[in-house]
Order: C-alpha cells, then sequence, then structure tokens
C-alpha cells in the first residue's frame, strides 16, 4: 500500500516536478518569512531577523535537495547503488567475477546454440509468401521396398517411418498429372537435389544445386537479390543454359550480387550463364540442403551429357542415381520415382481435400502404368503434408535428437546456475562476520541480502 | 514503522529518533497547519524542550504526504498571505492511532522497568 503511494508521488514528482518544486519554494519563503515577523516581534533589526531565519533554515539548497530524496523513489535510489556496489565488487573480486560469467556464458551461449537450431528445423516457417498454402506431396507404402520394382530405379529420398516408407519423389508424369489439377493448385513444382557439380571443370572444388521446375521461384513467391530468377521459358531442353546462384555463393565468388549477373560459370564443363541471385533469406525448402545453384529442371541431360567421368566412391548413391539417370527418358518415364512435388493450394482447399481429390487418380495411373504387376497389391499411397516448414527431412530424422539435445543444455544452465549459488555461498559464509557486524548496526534484512 | 528521510538524523535538538514523523501528525490533528506553525506548536508544547530544525521538518512533511498520511492545501491565511496548510488525511489518522497506540505501550513498558528499580 505504501509502496503505492511512494509509486504515484515518484510518478508525480517525475511529471509534475515544476509544481512540487514551486510548493517547496512557497512552504520555504512562508517559513522564512514567518520565522523573520516573529524575531521582529521580539525586537531584532528587520536585515538581522531575516538573516537569523535563514540560519535558523539551515540553507535554502540543503533543505530542498532533502525534500528531493525523499520525493524519489527509495526503492529505484538503492537499485542504482546497490548496482554501483556490485560493480564494485565484481572489480575486486576478478577471480569469481570471471568464473561466474564463464558459468553463464557457457549455459546461456549453448541453450541460445542449441534453440536458435532447433527453431530453424523444427518451429520456423519457410521464408516465402504465404508458407500456409504450401503442401508437400509425398507417399507411404508398406515395406518391403526393395520387392517394389517400381520405386526402384529413382528411389530417391526414401525414409522408414516405423513400418511404412515414406517419400516425396514422384516420376515426372505425375507431377504433370497434378499440375492438371487447377481446381486443387495454383502451381504445382518440383525440384531434386544435385550434389558434386564440378565448378570450373577439371579436379577443382564441386558444390550443390538444386533442379527445380520453371516455376519454382515463381511459384513460392521469392524475388531477386540480383538480375531475375528462372522463369518457364528457361526451363526447356532447348533453352540456353542458365543458372541463379545462391546469396551466400554469389557474393563469395564474385564479391557482390550484382557482379555475378551476367557471368558465365562452367558446370561439369557446361557454360551456365548467370542470370540472377536468389535473396540471402531463401536458402532451403529443406534444412538439410542448401544449394548453391538453381538449375532448370530440363538442364538435367546437359550436365549428365558433360559429366562422364564422373566416379563415386562406394558405388552409385541416390545422387548417382539422379544424375546419371538424368537423361530424356526420365521425364517421361511414369515408374521412375525422382522428383519432389511441391504444391500451393488454391484458397480455401484443405489438405484432406487434396488427399481425397488426388488419391484415386494416381492408384489408377500407377496400375496403369505398372511394369511389375506383383507390386499391384501394395500400391503406394498419397499423401499431401504441409509445407509451411519446409520439408521435413531434418526434422524426421533429427527431431527426437534435438529435444533431447535441448533437454541436456537446460541441464547443463542448471548446472550453471547451481555453481554459481554455491561460488555465492561460499563467499557469503566468508564475510557471516561482516554481515552480522552490518545487522546489528540496524542494516535492514533486504539490503544485506542485496549486497551480498 | 514510519522511514526517516535520507540524510542526517533529525534529532540533533533532542528529539528521539523515529518519533519526529508521530509529533507531526499529532499536531496536524488538532487544526491543519503551515510548516512554521508545525514547529512553532512543537516548541510551545514541549516548553522548548524540542526545537525542529526546518531543515528536517519540510523534508518529514513531504515525506508523510507522499505516503498519503498528510495532503496540503493552499489557503489564505493571518495578514492577508497565502500558505500551504498541511492536513491529516484518513489514512495518515489511522497510522497516527495505531503509532499512538504502539507508543503507550512502549512508554508504559519502559516506565515499569524504569520503577522497578
Amino acid at each position: 500500500m505504501t509502496f503505492l503511494y511512494r509509486l504515484r508521488a515518484f510518478v508525480r514528482w517525475l511529471v509534475r516536478r515544476d509544481e512540487i518544486e514551486r510548493a517547496l519554494d512557497s512552504d520555504l519563503e512562508d517559513y522564512v518569512a514567518r520565522s523573520t515577523e516573529a524575531k521582529i516581534r521580539d525586537g531584532m533589526a528587520p536585515a538581522a531577523a531575516r538573516r537569523a531565519a535563514l540560519i535558523e533554515l539551515g540553507g535554502v539548497e540543503q533543505a530542498k535537495t532533502r525534500v528531493r530524496e525523499t520525493l524519489s523513489f527509495q526503492p529505484l535510489d538503492s537499485l542504482v547503488r546497490d548496482t554501483r556496489y556490485a560493480f564494485r565488487t565484481m572489480r575486486r573480486q576478478k577471480t569469481f567475477t570471471a568464473l561466474a560469467v564463464l558459468c553463464l556464458a557457457l549455459g546461456i551461449g549453448a541453450n541460445t546454440t542449441i534453440f536458435s537450431f532447433m527453431d530453424s528445423v523444427l518451429f520456423r516457417a519457410l521464408p516465402v509468401d504465404r508458407p500456409a498454402e504450401l503442401v508437400i506431396l509425398q507417399w507411404t507404402a508398406n515395406r518391403p521396398t526393395e520387392s517394389v520394382p517400381w520405386a526402384m530405379p529413382g528411389r530417391g529420398d526414401v525414409v522408414a517411418v516405423e513400418s511404412r516408407l515414406r517419400s516425396d519423389n514422384w516420376s515426372y508424369p505425375v507431377l504433370e498429372l497434378f499440375e492438371g489439377r487447377r481446381e486443387l493448385f495454383t502451381e504445382v513444382f518440383g525440384s531434386q537435389p544435385v550434389s558434386q557439380l564440378r565448378i570450373d571443370g577439371g579436379d577443382g572444388p564441386t558444390g550443390d544445386g538444386l533442379y527445380v521446375t520453371g516455376n519454382f521461384f515463381r511459384s513460392l513467391g521469392v524475388g531477386a537479390r540480383a538480375g531475375r530468377l528462372l522463369a518457364e521459358d528457361d526451363d526447356r531442353f532447348e533453352a540456353p543454359p542458365v543458372v541463379v546462384l545462391s546469396s551466400v555463393f554469389g557474393v563469395a565468388r564474385y564479391g557482390s550480387a550484382e557482379a555475378a549477373v551476367g557471368q558465365t560459370i562452367r558446370l561439369n564443363d557446361v557454360a551456365f550463364t548467370v542470370i540472377g541471385v536468389a535473396p540471402p533469406a531463401f536458402f532451403r525448402l529443406d534444412p538439410e540442403r542448401r544449394p548453391s545453384f538453381y538449375l532448370p529442371m530440363r538442364s538435367g541431360p546437359l550436365l549428365v551429357a558433360a559429366g562422364p567421368r564422373l566416379t563415386l566412391p562406394g558405388g552409385p548413391s541416390r545422387f548417382a542415381a539422379a544424375l546419371v539417370g538424368s537423361t530424356l527418358e526420365m521425364y517421361q518415364d511414369p515408374e521412375f520415382y525422382w522428383v519432389s512435388a511441391w504444391a500451393r493450394l488454391r484458397p480455401g482447399v484443405s489438405r484432406e481435400q487434396v488427399q481425397a481429390a488426388l488419391r484415386s487418380p494416381f492408384e489408377r495411373f500407377f496400375a496403369d502404368n505398372l511394369r511389375n504387376q506383383a507390386s499391384l497389391p501394395n500400391p503406394p499411397r498419397l499423401e499431401a503434408a504441409s509445407g509451411t516448414a519446409g520439408r521435413d527431412g531434418m526434422r524426421r530424422n533429427y527431431g527426437e535428437t534435438l529435444f533431447v539435445l535441448f533437454a541436456m543444455v537446460v541441464v547443463i544452465l542448471t548446472v550453471a546456475c547451481a555453481s554459481i549459488a554455491s561460488l555465492l555461498l561460499e563467499r557469503a559464509t566468508a564475510r557471516r562476520r561482516e554481515m552480522a557486524v552490518r545487522m546489528s548496526l540496524g542494516a535492514g534484512r533486504l539490503s544485506v541480502i542485496r549486497n551480498c | 514503522m514510519f522511514r526517516k528521510p535520507k540524510g542526517r538524523a533529525e534529532d540533533r535538538l533532542g528529539i528521539p529518533q523515529g518519533t519526529l514523523y508521530l509529533l507531526i501528525l499529532t499536531i496536524v490533528r488538532r487544526e491543519p497547519s503551515h510548516g512554521y506553525g508545525i514547529a512553532q506548536r512543537l516548541q510551545s508544547l514541549t516548553d522548548g524542550a524540542f526545537q525542529i530544525n526546518p531543515g528536517s521538518l519540510f523534508p518529514a512533511l513531504y515525506a508523510l504526504e507522499r505516503d498519503g498520511m498528510l495532503r496540503s492545501v493552499e489557503r489564505a491565511s493571518d495578514n492577508n498571505r497565502r500558505a500551504r496548510y498541511y492536513e491529516l488525511t484518513p489514512r495518515g489518522r489511522k497510522r497516527l492511532e495505531q503509532e499512538e497506540q504502539r507508543w503507550e505501550r512502549v512508554t508504559n513498558a519502559i516506565a515499569n522497568v524504569l520503577r522497578s528499580t
């Protein structure tokens, strides 16, 4: 209650200080005047009386200062003093301070790192236009796939989820099947990662790229940082080879995004013209990959034709399969699953509606094009997953691990706090005598605690 | 119970620590008064034993006003001057009653001890 009165008085002191100062002036003047009058009545000379009255007051300014001290907020004032005291103590006890700072820095640093990592992997929406509208089209099928021939040639990213297999890779004709459903989607776009593109030819550095359909950037609503981004006209087999660089790569290689535009860069001995640089915030749909190059989907055959020297340790990987298989046929083979399919929902359409509308057309397409009828009893089942936070490759692989890591880091911070607490306790024990003296001299308990 | 204003002790002229507020509240309960009036009244009531230094009186008055025990009103006084008069608020009155009881208990206790020896 008293606290509230004081707070109110302090606010008044801050806001209406002039008024209070005037009141104080008039109070003191009135006092001096009355005191002077009384002294004159007692027989003093007017000048001497006034002088005596002023002396009695003990100095106008001193009196005012003490009133001001009364009105300024005591807790705030003591906070300032305690803070100054704390800094003084820290300067005096350098080892202790260093230890405490180290404990806290490690604890906080580890927490921040893990949390920002978790944030980008697990929680953050994609840095694109209206990410909530994005869906990832994927399928699940019963295990085992080793005996499922349709998935064999380019299995792409197939992951095992409990007893089922899951993937967002489709054959190109299926992607076109999705594209035909304009009542569900405003855009359907595809991408496929490609790794180890040889930059500048020879045995020099390699970089990772992403094949994207011509409408990829438009669908995501991403604008270029410099130059222009890929458009549908670039995604033709006979189109001149062009590439969009990631911001990081473009700046690292050419100094600035603007300088990169118009340059020629050789990838797998094919000369690509740099037409633009992607914005810095945009580097992924999949938090696992940060491609340096965005290539038109149909530039694949060009790169493969120029890359016969590609050797792959440990046999053909899934990337190699996609790369080596990047011939013209893979854009027509209904059973060659290699391209990730994404779509932007038409407003008002839900993912459930998409699933309901697409499942049976896809199953019909699948059955019609099946070369090996043995896998008919185990058809893949279409699902539409949310693409808001990007492809969940990392999430499904590391989600749990990250939570465990986070829990561990929280424990670490707790340990850090505990060690500081024990350090403080030890110091407090050493200062018992000092505290006893202060208490016996009348220091408030709270102020002793604050200063320990 | 009452908080001293910060700085020098106000008992330079013999007022026991912590009782200044009690005395001020008692004086203004009888009738609202201005600063000089309060000082004079205190002096005359104690036959000059307590002289209050204005450098202590005003901080005390402002502290009491700050804590809602007193409020000040400007009004005309004798010989055509205006002055700020301090008067007790209900909160101040309540607090004063509590303090009086406490004071009585304390002085009785001390008196009993003094008499017993």
